[in-house]
């Protein structure tokens, strides 16, 4: 089934990185980018994607706080927040957001088994 | 270079930038919170790029840069300038790998050296321990071999394993593959050091940082994968001979584009300069035609009305066309302002004389070679500002100055031209001084000196050699006085002046062209004179017998692949000394002109230069069968010819 995913970084970099993973594991998935959060939030509610993938250092709005807002517009999105910071605080704060936490640098691996865990669209929601 | 790097180098360039701009701030203000955080931010941004291209050394550098702005963020140091200088050197090493890879389109080898000093320094500054765990001491094996290693390896990208090495990584391979268990994550660890240590011997640095990083790893399960894919692909990649193992990412199935408007695009400067070239070379075109145009206009050419408003639209286009491609080609001048702050800095404290910048206007654009030309004319002015023009804190006190002077340098477009003023709010210049001195030196006779205004003893100053320095200092006394300023700035159709006053500070002002357009031109000598010749009018140059020069009733011709070309000498025709040429070959310059061919000759032909063309004034203006002129390098003045009007 084809998905939305919606990937946000300031570094397109970044972004360049973890679409690469995603491609690698689900290439025929759409893809949409933000680099910022407000970019991020128009996203959520005019396409309405299956899966957003945050940065949690990016100014402004960080990612967590970013995830809560996202899952305000959408509860129905799958959110991880990707962070190079592996402290405990913030792995307990994603996971108070609704959100899965992922390490940096991202790898092929860590998303495939977020993406697989992400649970398939129900055919009665429709 | 892979897209990765690209944008990997872009993107880092921005943020050392950034980090740079907020580090200073925070040397003037070391706990503003909003700057710790931008600067944390920025370095960690930084890192996590490294560690996408896979680039360890950086990774590794800009950790500990990214560790003490963390404890200064949490409260647990304050920075100093010690710790801001450690942070500003990092990034100078990062800036300079960076223009490495630009050029080689590689990762620099062999930089593990730099990364680890400037992990000890970081860890100097932060108190010992942070440099220890960064630097990992590796003395696992219990058996040592130790073998003096030449300074300087080369070939060492190219890496080739021997065969001991090899037989040690395989063993690590066969240990890591019994070590499944969770109590192994001893076992990887070392496992991943050992082989790192391996690599490091065979100059494979990226690697061998790579393996190292795998030992800092919380998990066992990841430790023990990194390993094995890591490990698998060095002895794949060895035995089947590839040439660039320090570069992983480099062919990786292409990137989907999600994006479906690209709002800019980058392109290469040369492509854009070729663009410039043609449009050049089309006005050029446009030129002849105009000529055609005036000619039906006399002969009462039946086609001559449709013919002038066809000519009107093409030439009102083109100027559009010309108006267009230059805006392609400008940058704004952030990109010669930034580096001075950083500048400024080192001066200011090897003179002891605090500073403070202000920059304003730095997002006015200008020509991408305007604003690449200003760099060293810049700094010249606020080299003389802060050596000459800003007194030393003890004097600024007696005179009721704040302690720290002020240098602002601004720019702002001014119709078709571009304003920047380097200001300071020193003593001024000592027009006394510089009269005294311009008499002395003979730079202007002494007669002339009295009748001279201030502002006009002043502008002395860019008369060639002038220099007021007392004493030769390490920054102003370079041998180039403010002529070379001068003379650089008139180069590409430009001024410069400046304004004192007593007391209150100096102001040195360019005024700039927002564009230019190159000319090609070839250099010929004649009469002992040297002149330009477009290259777009020259066909070829050939050098024959004088012999087969034919005398054709008054003038001369020669045959060139059976063509009869008439050959003017340019001395004579320039009226300069008509000497007669000496030499038993004649050297030829074939010109094109509206379909005619004809012959020039030289005394000597000379270089190839890209110019920029300044229309005739004062009194040249007027000059026959001369289209402008240009200063050289050395400050000579180059005319150009105008080999329509030669030949008419």
């Amino acid at each position: 089934m084809t998905r939305k995913v919606l990937i946000v970084d300031d570094s397109k970099l970044a972004r360049m990185a973890v679409i690469k993973a995603l491609y690698s594991i689900q290439p025929t998935w759409t893809i949409l980018e933000a680099g910022d959060a407000a970019a991020a939030l128009e996203l959520v509610q005019k396409e309405a994607p299956d899966i957003a993938l945050l940065d949690f250092n990016m100014p402004g709005m960080d990612g967590l706080i970013l995830a809560t807002e996202v899952r305000l517009l959408n509860p129905g999105i799958h959110v991880a927040v990707i962070s190079a910071n592996h402290q405990v605080e913030v792995i307990n704060r994603a996971r108070a957001a609704g959100a899965t936490f992922l390490a940096k640098p991202i790898t092929a691996k860590a998303v495939a088994e977020f993406v697989d865990g992400v649970p398939g669209r129900q055919e009665g929601a429709r | 270079m892979n897209d990765f790097l690209q944008q990997f180098l872009v993107e880092s360039r921005e943020l050392a930038e950034q980090a740079t701009e907020g580090l200073l701030t925070l040397e003037k203000s070391p706990q503003d919170p909003e700057q710790l955080d931008a600067v944390f931010r920025a370095l960690h941004t930084l890192k996590g790029g490294a560690g996408i291209v896979d680039f360890f050394a950086m990774e590794r550098a800009l950790h500990g840069a990214e560790d003490l702005l963390s404890a200064a963020r949490g409260g647990r140091r304050v920075l100093n300038p010690a710790m801001v200088g450690e942070c500003l050197a990092c990034l100078d090493q990062v800036l300079q790998w960076l223009d490495t890879i630009e050029q080689t389109g590689e990762l620099p080898v062999a930089c593990a050296g730099e990364a680890d000093r400037i992990v000890a320094r970081f860890g100097a500054a932060l108190g010992g321990s942070a440099a220890e765990a960064a630097t990992q001491p590796l003395d696992h094996s219990g058996k040592y071999e130790i073998t003096a290693l030449p300074a300087d390896r080369p070939g060492m990208a190219a890496g080739q394993l021997s065969p001991r090495a090899r037989t040690l990584l395989e063993a690590q391979v066969a240990l890591v593959r019994e070590s499944t268990s969770v109590a192994s994550y001893g076992h990887l660890a070392s496992a991943a050091l050992t082989a790192s240590n391996v690599l490091r011997s065979c100059g494979r640095n990226a690697d061998a940082d790579h393996l190292a990083r795998f030992a800092a790893m919380t998990s066992t399960t990841d430790m023990l994968s990194s390993i094995q894919g890591s490990l698998a692909r060095i002895l794949g990649e060895d035995a089947s001979d590839a040439h660039s193992p320090s570069v992983a990412a480099g062919s990786q199935p292409a990137l989907p584009r999600p994006e479906t408007t690209t709002r800019t695009l980058r392109v290469d400067a040369e492509r854009i300069d070729a663009l410039v070239r043609l449009t050049g070379e089309l006005a050029v075109a446009r030129n002849a035609l105009a000529h055609l145009v005036k000619l039906a206009y006399t002969n009462g050419n039946p086609m001559e009305a449709a013919l002038k408003a066809r000519h009107a639209a093409f030439e009102h286009l083109i100027g559009e066309l010309q108006r267009s491609v230059l805006a392609l080609r400008v940058l704004p001048l952030r990109v010669v302002f930034r580096r001075f702050p950083r500048l400024l800095r080192e001066m200011s404290d090897s003179l002891g004389k605090p500073v403070a910048v202000k920059i304003v206007g730095d997002d006015t654009e200008a020509d991408k070679a305007i604003v690449e030309m200003l760099f060293e004319p810049l700094l010249h002015a606020v080299r003389n500002a802060m050596d000459h023009g800003v007194e030393s804190a003890p004097v600024r006190a007696t005179r009721g100055k704040p302690r720290a002077a002020t240098i602002q340098m601004r720019a702002a477009r001014q119709g078709d031209q571009v304003l920047i003023e380097i200001s300071d709010d020193g003593g001024g210049m000592d027009v006394a001084r510089i009269r005294l001195l311009a008499g002395e030196r003979g730079v202007v006779p002494g007669e002339i000196l009295g009748g001279m205004t201030d502002d006009e003893v002043i502008d002395l100053v860019f008369a060639a050699g002038f220099s007021t320095a007392a004493e030769v200092t390490a920054l102003s006394g370079r041998g180039v006085g403010m002529d070379a300023v001068r003379t650089a700035v008139e180069r590409v159709g430009g001024r410069v002046s400046i304004h004192s006053r007593a007391g209150q500070g100096t102001t040195v002002t360019f005024m700039l062209p927002f564009s230019v357009m190159m000319t090609k031109v070839m250099c010929v000598e004649a009469g002992g004179q040297m002149f330009g010749v477009p290259l777009d009018a020259v066909v070829e140059t050939i050098r024959v017998p004088r012999g087969t020069l034919a005398a054709v009733g008054a003038a001369r011709a020669v045959v060139v692949r059976d063509r009869t070309i008439p050959v003017f000498d340019l001395a004579q025709m320039l009226d300069e000394t008509g000497k007669v040429h000496a030499a038993d070959d004649a050297i030829i310059v074939i010109a094109a002109f509206a379909g005619q061919h004809c012959g020039l000759e030289v005394d000597a032909l000379g270089e190839r230069l890209d110019i920029i063309l300044k229309p005739l004034d004062g009194l040249l203006a007027g000059t026959p069968g001369i289209t402008g002129t240009t200063l050289l390098g050395d400050g000579r003045v180059l005319l150009v010819l105008d080999i329509g009007k030669l030949l008419q």
